[in-house]
């Protein structure tokens, strides 16, 4: 569990994180939300004391991060940047190997562990002989969260990592490191300004601004109940009825029973694509199905839109 | 319908290296040293000297019209090749048909029409090989196989009878003591910019507002004409010399090596610091915040990421540093320090041109060969990035 207490930062005269406190579960994929200035980016880099706080204390798993080391500390903790930052003239390999070799890993060890996040975050082996200038953006990013997983850290640390990408490739990395999450049991804090990013990999938030805590908790519940104007508007102001139907299941507005629709959708996908799917069938039901296949029942158009906890 | 220039400079050398040919005279050839001489053109050599010479130019100049890069890079390098050992070979053969026949103080001096065509085929090398972008290897290859012609037609004897070889060959005791000299002054004096210069640029580094006053203070020591610098240094140095001595005892005094070295020191500091300084600040702050933040250290962040990273800025200062020493260690000669630039004043005291060439072609051969080397050290620094 990572700790903020009371914690404060000032530059210049101007505070960039004001006596904030925070609480991020072990094994929670934490998104910081907020506009740019928000201070979300420095809340992360006090995390691994990139930035010493003026004020408050933060603990990770329940030991002050004073304790250690800046550099032991930060090799705990991977860490990924929009600029991949990685090293130009290291080949990919020795980039995606440097915390181990800081860390003393054996050579065999280091060139299993290699393997092991070639296999996770699907790099083609060719590449991992190639320097950073001939690689494309989206493969500079792989290498480098792959580079912030090598020395197989409890805590994951990501500024705006996905946010110069083209969407194609946006996507792609979203949809690993939500996969890698869920296998591996990992801590990661995500910082970033796009909505549709936080709400498609967070399972807790926070949004903040002027270096303030404005709101957290799951994604759900801030979309069913956001704090105040600000966050409404930052959630997408009249969009958030659309929002709220990415999160929600089929499964929660099925009817049991018989069904004439021939369309047929599964139990776990969300309303949105459920609506998407009616309009490109001109259809108001769809019939739904669990994994295996079997009817469960039928959705209907006016109950999306008839919804309880519509806003 | 015209044909299509391809390569204006080649065409350029060409017809400056006829404009030599038909305008200056090749050989120079007086009874002795105050004379006047007469100057002998090109076509007074021997036929297949001066041939070749022309075959040369004519070749530079159907190259210049070749649209393929790769056969204007071999056919300038062969043509280059042809006026180079034609000039030297006629001069040689002109001067010793001329000396044997003349007074025993004769002297035959290359004129402007040979400087012009060594100077031609000496560009259109080095153009050639920039141009058809040679790997290191080749650039030293070429290198190797004109100095090695060069060396071969001096061991054949055929420059024997050039006033500037005889002029050389009678100070051969002398010369090579003042070659180390010169190199002495100049390895001394960027080793001593090294130990001071390093230890500024890492302190401006860590004090950003002290850079501004460094540069300023080594901006005026660079704007001092090196002749007045020599000279300032003179006084306190044999002053500091008078009052402790120690100093006297190790031979250092107002005149001589140790205010030559100093200068020379003083001169390498700003390109060597300013190099320096700016080959560290444009490693990517993306990638040293990386590296902080996955757990280097200061120490492993300074030795595995920024000097690296800094390396070939750090050459290229060297690299403008060691050159300019080469040339302004010749200055110091007058100043008693020694080095090649003592032929070059005596040269011009007693009013032998021979005698300053002596002098100044090893100090700008001295120049180019450093440079060739940095060139490679960088081309070798740069091949990772």
């Amino acid at each position: 569990m990572i700790e903020l207490r009371d914690v404060s930062k000032m530059f210049g005269g101007v505070p960039a994180v004001a006596g904030f406190s925070l609480q991020i579960e072990t094994g929670a994929f934490f998104v910081l939300a907020g506009p740019s200035g928000c201070g979300k980016s420095t809340l992360l880099r006090l995390i691994n004391a990139m930035i010493v706080p003026d004020k408050g204390e933060i603990e990770i798993h329940g030991q002050s991060i004073r304790a250690v080391a800046p550099e032991i500390l930060r090799r705990g903790i991977g860490y990924v940047i929009q600029s991949p930052g990685l090293f130009p003239h290291w080949t990919a390999a020795d980039n995606i190997l440097a915390v181990p070799r800081l860390l003393h890993w054996s050579a065999s060890k280091c060139s299993a562990r290699l393997e092991e996040l070639v296999a996770l975050l699907h790099i083609d082996p060719a590449l991992l002989r190639r320097y950073p200038r001939q690689l494309s953006g989206g493969q500079q990013q792989r290498i480098g969260v792959a580079r912030a997983l090598a020395g197989d850290p409890d805590i994951i640390l990501m500024d705006e990592p996905f946010a110069a990408l083209d969407p194609v490739s946006r996507l792609a990395l979203q949809d690993e490191i939500r996969r890698i999450h869920a296998r591996s049991g990992k801590t990661i804090v995500f910082v970033t300004h796009d909505m549709d990013e936080a709400l498609r990999l967070a399972t807790a938030m926070a949004i903040m601004k002027g270096g303030r805590l404005i709101q957290a908790g799951v994604p759900l519940e801030i979309l069913k109940a956001p704090a105040d104007d600000f966050v409404r508007d930052f959630l997408g102001g009249e969009a958030v009825p659309l929002r709220l139907l990415d999160l929600l299941p089929v499964r929660e507005l099925t009817r049991r029973g018989w069904t004439r629709a021939a369309i047929t959708i599964a139990a776990d996908t969300s309303l949105k694509n459920a609506l998407n799917l009616m309009l490109a069938h001109h259809c108001s039901s769809l019939r739904v199905t669990d994994e295996k296949g079997t009817g469960l029942g039928e959705i209907r158009l006016s109950d999306i839109v008839a919804r309880r906890d519509a806003i | 319908m015209m044909p299509k220039v391809h390569d204006r400079v080649l065409l350029a050398l060409s017809c400056s290296g006829f404009a030599g040919v038909f305008l200056g005279g090749f050989l120079n050839f007086a009874p002795n040293r105050l004379a006047r001489g007469v100057a002998y053109s090109l076509f007074q050599a021997s036929a297949i000297e001066t041939a070749a010479v022309m075959a040369g130019l004519c070749a530079l100049a159907f190259a210049s019209f070749a649209s393929g890069a790769k056969l204007r890079s071999f056919v300038t390098i062969l043509a280059s090749a042809l006026i180079f050992w034609g000039s030297l070979k006629g001069a040689g053969h002109l001067a010793a048909l001329l000396t044997q026949n003349g007074p025993p103080a004769a002297r035959a001096s290359p004129g402007a029409a040979f400087w012009t065509l060594a100077s031609a085929a000496a560009l259109a090398i080095v153009d050639a090989v920039q141009r058809g972008n040679f790997s290191v290897p080749a650039r030293g290859c070429v290198a190797a196989v004109f100095c090695a012609g060069f060396v071969l037609m001096g061991a054949m004897g055929d420059f024997g009878h050039l006033s500037l070889v005889r002029e050389f060959a009678s100070k051969r005791a002398i010369f090579m003591p003042e070659l180390w000299r010169h190199l002495w002054l100049v390895c001394v004096s960027v080793l001593f910019a090294l130990m001071t210069g390093v230890p500024l640029t890492l302190f401006i580094l860590r004090k950003r507002a002290a850079a501004g006053l460094v540069f300023a203070g080594l901006g005026v020591l660079q704007t001092i004409p090196s002749i007045a610098l020599f000279g300032v240094l003179i006084t306190p140095m044999s002053k500091l010399s008078e009052a402790l001595p120690l100093l006297r005892e190790l031979g250092i005094s107002g005149t001589g090596p140790a205010p030559a070295i100093i200068a020379l020191t003083l001169y390498s500091l700003l390109p060597l610091v300013r190099s320096f300084h700016t080959g560290f600040n444009e490693v990517a702050s993306g990638v040293k915040d990386a590296a902080t933040a996955i757990g280097f250290s200061a120490r492993q962040l300074f030795i595995e990421i920024e000097l690296p990273l800094a390396l070939p800025a750090l050459i290229s200062g060297l690299r403008v540093v060691t050159v300019q020493a080469i040339g302004l260690a010749s200055v110091a000669a007058l100043i008693g320090a020694g080095g090649l630039g003592t032929f070059i004043f005596q040269g011009i005291g007693q009013y032998a041109l021979d005698f300053v060439l002596v002098g100044a072609i090893p100090v700008i051969l001295l120049a180019i060969s450093a440079n060739l080397v940095f060139a490679m050290l960088l081309g070798l620094a740069r091949r990772d990035l």
